[in-house]
């Protein structure tokens, strides 16, 4: 839980990198899939083309690479995911998790570029 | 263990010991509320009491009450809660028997020779069955415990195979017990005499009308009753096997087997001997304090003779340990009176008496309503000015009891003839129940004590039946006033302008039942479109999975095309199990559990080449441990190849169907229960339910499939199979019940077709067939009015739609491997599909690889087999 995606950890570019993840049109809408990038899981979500959500494929609670896994939801306006394991419930945008409170799963930024998404971890 | 020396001085000094001699449902109930009472002394430390029960018999207390269901089948009867058990200052001594008893010195000496002290010793020994002093009496059998039952059913199935021809029994003793036993072992085939000394069966509790009409009713289920006559004599051969009985009319009927049930009699030999008063006929005398004459030694149950009788009725029994419990713990409770009311189901013939059954009473009026032809009679008593009930007698039908018996004693709103529905055919006429009315007996909890858990007032408001059952413990010994209960419940709600929320989730304002309903009708196909009409927001774990097996049920579709794909569970969506480190476990379909030596090696090799953890299941197949995802394809081509298919283990869908080997090879089958499981689970397979279901196929009465355990299970007879539905193992175990008997093959594959497709209509999300059962207005029998005889008009319906699911079918992994879109979503990673998923260590253990410990992965010399060994998708073979 080093990296909080703000505006301004943007700007200390030494920080992070965007990575390439994979074409837009290789995810199923609420289908969520990983991908490796620097030896890092990370789960994706791609809602619609305009909004997409990448996580640690890493079940904070289990340890288990499992969170691509869960199901796509809302709480309220919230978008969600669901652990696959024990159902724990976290918002895709902060983390947070709404159903134990305390416990964090690790976001990162996306972005499209030229049909491609791109996450942004750190160097 | 109790009475350890070793206890911290926190237990206190001030701990006593509570000795109960005797292990039944009197002595269950007594630990039962000082369990859950006794929380702290006055000078507030701990419980007051180590409490030590001496049961005589090798059980944990049981209910006695349903010794019938024992007969006719395997029900565990250990009575609930057991959690008092688990405590560690409650101890019960089971298989040990009480000697003595010394009031002076306060110990109880025991049969091992050994010896405990009391501070407070409570007779709960209970009585026995007693045998008259006939000739022959020695090869009588009595009707009293699991062990008498037990031994009475293998008999009669023993004799019948020694014969060739049903058993003969004759039963003496035409009460509750008798008329039990003779019913139970009618129905496993035996026939039945029944000798009852009265003039009509029940004579103690039922007048000579409804004795009539009982009797009646009970000649018509093929028991023959010889009344007004008892046995005179047992006649056996040189070997002491019984051949028959005479009776005092000098009729002699021939018999294998005689079985006394003429009353009980007080097990009070040890208080006779320890000096404590014992009444005229039997039975420690006790005053209303539940005290007898001894200082610090109580009475409970049927060894307690409470105003010169003693009572063999649970509610009796339990409303004593209530009062024992009280005053133990301070309290000032009295036993006032025996509530003998009645209500039980013989051979399927209702029958209830209460109150001043009889009209024994000065000035009472009886109205009676008696129909011979049909077997009916309903009569209640009241004052002489026809307000005041005072009892009541139903025989044939018996709805309207459980209504009426709460108001015992009270003025009736309404003319008393309009509550005899035998009469008008309609309802019985709506009554308003007062808070301090009795609606439970057998736990004596007040209709104002139900209505108070509905609202609230104890916690958590109880909005559905179960709740309301175990909160209040309403319905939860005899059943007879469950019925009651639920309208309670329901007139609560409405009252309270509380509409029971079914919705599903917050995405979802409606009850699962109506979700189907709608998108039946709608005939809607997506998760999109059906939240977009009925519900809101974006779905959540909860309503997508339910939404996906909504359409997979109506629908025979691929269930992870169209998008269904991030609408399914965990397992669902990898066609596997998900274990707790993110690998998955693979189980092929055998179907019946029948597999040949060549498939059985496959199993074995892929197993071997993957680096499989193997266990057979407890559903008679073969569980695969440890697959990656990405290894799921491989592993099942290999396997389709070898021509298994999906065993669906992860899907909320028909699992096994379970048989014994049957009539093929079994020196007892009757049927060929391999075959019929076989064809059910061939015929089930892939249909999606609202919780995962599994059928039991027994090829005779033995059930060795565990059957009765299952949601649907099947149990051959000479004539056919007996169909039973409702049971489950798991968190919360229920026994099925029967539907109907002696089915061939063609009646029962169509009623279980009509029955899972009413389930998987009707049921809640999640719900297993035994609680959807419990919580349809009517339970069995309603089911086998809309499954039976159609009331609703539905089984056409129902019937076609299995007959779609049947003809849509196909197997989820063969549709999987020859699709390349649909094998893509069991790549490890979208970026980098040929590096394996990662992470999961394995250790050997028992010739076998496992996950690690999380101790074990901590310690650096733990021996780790790394992934690698293991072949990469595309790299096997």
């Amino acid at each position: 839980m080093t990296l909080t995606a703000t505006t301004a950890a943007h700007a200390d570019a030494t920080s992070t990198v965007w990575l390439r993840a994979c074409p837009v049109d290789e995810l199923e809408p609420a289908f969520g899939e990983a991908v490796l990038l620097r030896g890092r899981q990370i789960a994706l979500f791609l809602i619609s083309p305009e909004e997409i959500y990448a996580v640690s494929n890493i079940d904070p609670v289990a340890s288990a690479p499992v969170m691509a896994r869960g199901i796509v939801g809302s709480r309220g306006d919230r978008r969600t995911i669901a652990s696959p394991l024990h159902k724990e419930v976290y918002d895709l945008s902060s983390g947070e998790c709404l159903t134990e409170p305390g416990v964090m799963l690790e976001t990162f930024p996306t972005r499209v570029v030229g049909g491609v998404i791109e996450v942004e971890v750190t160097g | 263990m109790p009475m350890n020396p070793s206890l911290p001085s926190a237990a206190g000094p001030s701990r006593r010991q509570l000795v109960i001699i005797g292990g039944g449902p009197a002595a269950h109930r007594l630990v039962d509320a000082i369990h859950s009472r006794d929380t702290g002394t006055a000078q507030g430390g701990g419980p007051r009491f180590d409490v030590t029960v001496i049961a005589e018999e090798p059980h944990e207390p049981y209910d006695r009450v349903a010794l019938s269901r024992r007969l006719t089948g395997d029900d565990d009867l250990t009575l609930q809660p057991r959690s008092p058990w688990a405590s560690d200052r409650i101890e019960v001594r089971t298989g040990q028997r009480a000697t003595a008893v010394d009031t002076e010195a306060r110990r109880v000496t025991l049969a091992d020779g050994s010896s405990i002290g009391y501070d407070e010793l409570v007779f709960a020994t209970g009585s026995s069955a007693p045998v008259p002093e006939i000739a022959g009496a020695e090869h009588a059998r009595v009707y009293r415990t699991i062990e008498d039952v037990d031994y009475l059913r293998a008999e009669v199935i023993r004799l019948a195979e020694l014969h060739g021809r049903p058993a003969r029994v004759a039963v003496a003793g035409g009460g509750l017990l008798g008329l039990e036993a003779a019913g139970g072992l009618a129905t496993l085939g035996a026939e039945v005499d029944l000798v009852h000394s009265g003039g009509w069966l029940m004579s103690a509790q039922l007048d000579e009308g409804a004795g009539q009409a009982l009797g009646r009713l009970i000649a018509q289920t093929g028991i023959t009753l010889h009344l007004g006559t008892r046995p005179q004599q047992v006649l056996a051969d040189a070997a002491g096997r019984v051949t028959a009985v005479r009776l005092g009319n000098t009729r002699t009927l021939p018999s294998d087997l005689v079985v006394f049930s003429i009353g009980i009699r007080a097990r009070d030999e040890l208080a006779v001997a320890a000096g404590i008063t014992t009444g005229e006929r039997g039975g420690i005398v006790i005053g209303t304090d539940c005290r007898t004459s001894a200082p610090h030694v109580w009475a409970i149950g049927e060894v307690a003779n409470f105003e010169g009788s003693c009572t063999g009725l649970v509610a009796p029994a339990n409303a004593m340990a209530e009062v024992v419990a009280d005053r133990l713990l301070g309290g000032d409770a009295e036993f006032t009176s025996v509530d003998d009311a009645t209500k039980l189901k013989l051979s399927g013939v209702d029958v209830a008496s209460f109150g001043d059954a009889k009209g024994q009473g000065e000035n009472v009026l009886e109205i009676v309503f008696a129909d011979p032809a049909r077997g009916l009679y309903q009569k209640l008593v009241v004052s002489d000015d026809a307000r005041t009930l005072l009892g009541g007698i139903f025989v044939g039908d018996a709805e309207p009891y459980s209504a009426l018996r709460p108001l015992l004693g009270r003025e009736l709103s309404g003319e008393p003839s309009s509550y005899l529905t035998a009469a008008t055919g309609a309802s019985p006429a709506d009554l308003a129940l007062p808070d301090d009315a009795l609606v439970c007996s057998c736990n004596n909890v007040s209709v104002g004590t139900v209505r108070e858990y509905v609202r609230g007032d104890h916690g958590d408001a109880c909005t559905d039946l179960a709740s309301l059952k175990s909160c209040s413990r309403a319905g939860t010994q005899c059943g007879s006033c469950v019925s009651l209960v639920g309208k309670i419940l329901t007139q609560e709600l409405t009252a309270a302008g509380i509409e029971v929320s079914r919705a599903m989730c917050e995405h979802f304002p409606i009850s699962r039942q109506e979700v189907f309903e709608s998108v039946r009708v709608l005939g809607l196909t997506s998760f999109d479109e059906i939240i977009g009409r009925l519900g809101s927001g974006h779905g959540c774990d909860i309503c997508k999975p339910a939404v996906a097996s909504i359409l997979a049920s109506q629908h025979s579709a691929y269930v992870l095309d169209r998008g269904l794909g991030g609408l399914q569970d965990t397992n669902d969506r990898a066609l596997a199990n998900m274990q707790k480190d993110g690998s998955y476990s693979v189980v092929p379909r055998i179907p019946g559990g029948e597999i040949t030596p060549q498939k059985l090696a496959v199993i074995a090799q892929v197993a071997s080449d993957y680096g499989l953890y193997t266990k057979i299941t407890g559903g008679q197949r073969i569980d695969l441990f440890g697959a990656r995802l990405d290894q799921l394809p491989d592993i099942w081509r290999r396997l389709v190849d070898a021509g298994f298919e999906s065993g669906q283990a992860y899907g909320k869908s028909l699992r096994n169907v379970k048989s014994c080997v049957g009539s093929t090879w079994c020196r007892f089958g009757v049927q060929d229960s391999v075959a019929m499981a076989i064809n059910l689970e061939l015929r089930y397979r892939g249909l999606r339910a609202p919780h995962k279901f599994k059928f039991g196929v027994s090829g005779c009465a033995r059930e060795c499939a565990e059957a009765r355990g299952k949601d649907v299970g099947v149990i051959a007879t000479e004539l056919g199979w007996n169909m039973y539905v409702g049971g489950n193992g798991g968190f919360q175990p229920a026994h099925a019940q029967l539907l109907a008997s002696d089915l061939d093959d063609e009646t029962l594959v169509r009623y279980i077709d009509r029955y899972l497709m009413y389930y998987i209509r009707t049921a809640d999300r999640l719900q297993r067939t035994a609680r959807w059962m419990e919580e349809l207005p009517g339970g069995i029998d309603h089911v086998r009015s809309v499954i039976i005889d159609d009331e609703l008009g539905l089984a056409a319906e129902l019937e076609a739609s299995m007959a779609a699911h049947v003809e849509g079918y196909e197997d989820e992994w063969a549709a999987t491997l020859r699709d390349p879109e649909r094998l893509r979503r069991f790549r490890s990673f979208v970026n980098a599909p040929e590096s394996p998923d990662l992470g999961f260590p394995r250790v050997e253990e028992r010739g076998q690889l496992r996950p690690p410990t999380t101790e074990e992965l901590a310690d650096p010399a733990t021996v780790l087999v790394s992934g690698p060994t293991i072949p990469v998708r595309g790299g096997a073979r």
